[in-house]
C-alpha cells in the first residue's frame, strides 16, 4: 500500500489524462488502468466551446485528482494557477510542473523549488515534476513535497527510464514517495521503475497514444502490479552462471 | 472597459457574477481571477468589475 500525505493507494499507477482521441476513451482506460489518481489540467475559458464534465466521471470513478500546473513559465505563474486549481476543484493536491522549455518540455527546477516552497507554505500537497537529479529532489522534500516526480525521459518521448541511474540513487536517497513521471514508453518500463523500488509511476502518452488505450492501461496495470509484486518479493542479483540443475550422476553410470 | 483573458470587452456587468451569468459560465470546474488575484466563487457577487481590471476565467480540461 502506498501512501502519500496520508491518503492511501492500493495502485501505484498513476495516469495523465491529456491526448486520448476522447474524454470516454480517457474514462475507459482509466477504469481499465486501477488507477486511483489522474491528473487534469487548467486552460483558459472561451465562450462557445462547449462544456465537458470530466471531474464528475472521474469522482465516481473514486479517484483522487490531481490538477497541474501545465503551462506556467515561472514560479509565480505556477502559484497562481495552483489557487485557481484549488479554487476549480475544492481540492489542495497539485502536481507543479513548470516546463517553460518547449522543445524538451524539462523543468526549471530553480522555479519548482521556489514555487514548491511557497505552495508547501499555503498548505497545498505538492506533488513536483522535477529532473532525475538527486540533490534537487532531496531539496524538494526538504521543503516539503508530499513527493518527488522525477523524470524518466522528456514528456511524451516513450524513451523509457533514460535516467535509471539517478532515479536508483533518488529511490536510495528519499523518504518521501518517488513517482516516476514522464518518458515511460512500455509496461516494461513501468515495472522496471517499481523493480527499482519506485513508489509509483505516472503514465499518460503511452496509454493515450496507443492503437487501443484501454488495453494498453490494462497492460499497465499487470506490469505496475508484476513490478510491485517483484520488489517485495526480493530480485536476485546478477552474477555469474550458475546452474540451475544438477550436472552430474545422469548419464554416467553409477558407482 | 475591461479585460477578459486579454480581450477588451464594454463593461456591461457590474460584478463578476453578473457577468458569469451574461456569459454562461460552466457551474463547476471553473475558477476566476482578477488583476491576478484569485476570486472564490462565494465573493463573485460582492466583487464589482472597475475600468481596466483584467480578468482571467480558466476551466478544466483533460492533461497530464
Amino acid at each position: 500500500m502506498l501512501t502519500i500525505a496520508h491518503q492511501t493507494f492500493q495502485s501505484r499507477l498513476f495516469l495523465g489524462s491529456g491526448k486520448f482521441s476522447s474524454v470516454d476513451t480517457m474514462l475507459r482506460a482509466a477504469e481499465a488502468s486501477g488507477c486511483q489518481m489522474v491528473t487534469l489540467a487548467l486552460k483558459r475559458w472561451q465562450q462557445g466551446l462547449g462544456e465537458c464534465d470530466l471531474v464528475t466521471p472521474l469522482l465516481q470513478l473514486g479517484v483522487q485528482i490531481l490538477p497541474n500546473t501545465a503551462g506556467a513559465r515561472t514560479a509565480h505563474e505556477a502559484v497562481l494557477a495552483a489557487e485557481l486549481a484549488r479554487e476549480a476543484l475544492g481540492t489542495s493536491w497539485i502536481k507543479l510542473e513548470i516546463h517553460p522549455d518547449a522543445r524538451y518540455l524539462l523543468p526549471d527546477p530553480k522555479a519548482t523549488l521556489e514555487a514548491a516552497e511557497t505552495l508547501v507554505q499555503r498548505g497545498f500537497i505538492v506533488l513536483p515534476y522535477c529532473s532525475a537529479d538527486p540533490w534537487h529532489c532531496l531539496q524538494l522534500q526538504e521543503v516539503g513535497c508530499a513527493a518527488v516526480m522525477p523524470l524518466g525521459a522528456p514528456i511524451g518521448s516513450n524513451q523509457g527510464l533514460q535516467t535509471r541511474a539517478m532515479l536508483e540513487i533518488i529511490i536510495d536517497q528519499l523518504q518521501v514517495p518517488v513517482i516516476v513521471d514522464a518518458g515511460i514508453g512500455r509496461p516494461s518500463d513501468a515495472a522496471l521503475a517499481l523493480e527499482l523500488g519506485a513508489d509509483a509511476v505516472l503514465v499518460n502518452t503511452a496509454i493515450a497514444s496507443s492503437a487501443s488505450p484501454v488495453s494498453m492501461a490494462m497492460a499497465f496495470r499487470h506490469a505496475c502490479l508484476a513490478g510491485e509484486q517483484a520488489f517485495a518479493a526480493g530480485l536476485g542479483q546478477p552474477g555469474p552462471a550458475l546452474a540451475t540443475s544438477p550436472l552430474w550422476q545422469f548419464l554416467e553410470p553409477s558407482s | 472597459m475591461f479585460y477578459l483573458n486579454d480581450a477588451p470587452l464594454p463593461l456591461t456587468a457590474s460584478t463578476v457574477a453578473e457577468l458569469a451569468d451574461q456569459q454562461a459560465w460552466p457551474l463547476q470546474g471553473i475558477a476566476v481571477s482578477v488583476n491576478q488575484q484569485v476570486v472564490p466563487r462565494r465573493h463573485w457577487s460582492e466583487l464589482v468589475i472597475k475600468p481596466h481590471d483584467r480578468l482571467h476565467v480558466f476551466h478544466i480540461v483533460a492533461g497530464g
